[in-house]
């Protein structure tokens, strides 16, 4: 085994998307608020100033409203369709570019769409990303101490989708399986963590070093 | 640059020899590694009938991404999916038997190969995961 560098005692590994839950709530609020808001601007542009809304009136905000529903309803479904669980980071994320009308970059689309398919296998630990072969490479290490064929196969099908999804980005996988005294850690300072999940309070080490 | 009939038999020949070192299980790690090889002929061979690609080491482009892991794993995404994870399978499981690599600059691999791979791990690398590239060819 190589002799092992010095290794951080971070325990707190470097994910922009890891928020409180509260966090979650207000922000989902905050895009409600600002989208309800929009639509009844929308509904009463052009209308003459006054506190009274009109019949018209009454049934553009009725159909306004109808939309919005329509609206979110339609961003939950995709947000299902990506496996996302409802106290994900990334979604909250998501939410907040959402709400400040901001594009995510293609870059963390990606990223986001990784960790939601892996973060529903249970053995998969934590996530790491860099460069490697002008690839956009991602670590994924796992908890098994021996090959897990089961396991490989749910990896690898994740990957062929999400590389089909991503067809025009050069992406690499590498799946590593854990001793336990290193679970959690790799040592290549050029790696970013971007997720990584707590077993029976094992906590995690990262070389919090962006790559972008 | 290899004839199609070239790979075809150098897959079958790979495979005839990860068949026969299966009765003892004796060298799983040749096992494997072979079994890889022979994945890579028939890949090579159903390029060969693919006018879009040919053969990975004329038409891949200059500094490729990956090199030809690379283009030859975004071409099977691109034209044969539904043999990938089979095909990468073998890719990530053979490198791990020649090098007991695992990147990032750390060997985890602490056990031989031996030891590391059941022979039910090796015999399925074999029986499914190669029969499956093969069968979903057709070669």
């Amino acid at each position: 085994m190589c002799a092992l560098a010095s290794v951080s005692s971070v325990t707190e590994p470097y994910t922009p998307w890891r928020l409180r839950r509260e966090d979650v709530e207000n922000t989902t609020f905050k895009m409600f608020s600002e989208i309800l808001l929009n639509v009844f601007k929308e509904a009463v542009a052009g209308k003459e100033a006054t506190p009274y809304l009109r019949t018209e009136g009454v049934d553009q905000c009725r159909e306004a409203i109808n939309l919005l529903d329509q609206q979110l309803a339609t961003a939950l479904e995709a947000m299902w369709e990506e496996s996302f669980s409802l106290n994900s980071g990334a979604l909250i994320r998501w939410v907040d570019l959402s709400t400040k009308g901001e594009e995510e970059s293609s870059e963390f689309r990606i990223e986001r769409k990784v960790i939601g398919t892996f973060e529903g296998i249970g053995q998969v630990f934590s996530i790491y990303t860099d460069e490697y072969l002008q690839r956009k490479r991602f670590l994924i290490l796992t908890t098994n101490e021996n090959y897990d064929d089961e396991l490989m196969d749910r990896l690898l099908i994740s990957e062929r989708d999400i590389r089909l999804q991503f067809k025009n980005t050069p992406l690499s996988f590498e799946y590593i399986p854990k001793l336990l005294d290193a679970l959690g850690q790799v040592l290549n300072p050029n790696v970013r963590l971007i997720w990584s999940r707590s077993l029976d309070g094992i906590s995690t080490s990262s070389f919090a070093t962006s790559t972008t | 640059m290899a004839s199609l009939q070239a790979h075809l038999r150098q897959a079958q020949h790979n495979e005839k020899l990860a068949q026969e070192l299966l009765a003892s299980m004796e060298y799983k790690d040749w096992i494997i590694t072979i079994t890889f090889y022979a994945a890579i002929h028939y890949v090579e061979a159903v390029f060969f009938k693919n006018p879009e690609i040919v053969h990975t080491e004329i038409s891949i482009t200059p500094n490729y991404p990956g090199g030809y892991y690379g283009y030859r794993s975004d071409q099977i995404l691109q034209y044969y999916p539904e043999i990938y994870p089979s095909y990468h399978k073998l890719y990530q499981q053979s490198r791990i038997a020649r090098y007991l690599y695992f990147p990032a600059d750390r060997e985890f691999l602490e056990e031989p190969v031996q030891e590391y791979f059941s022979d039910s791990d090796v015999e399925g690398f074999f029986q499914n995961d190669l029969a499956t590239i093969r069968q979903s060819l057709n070669c």
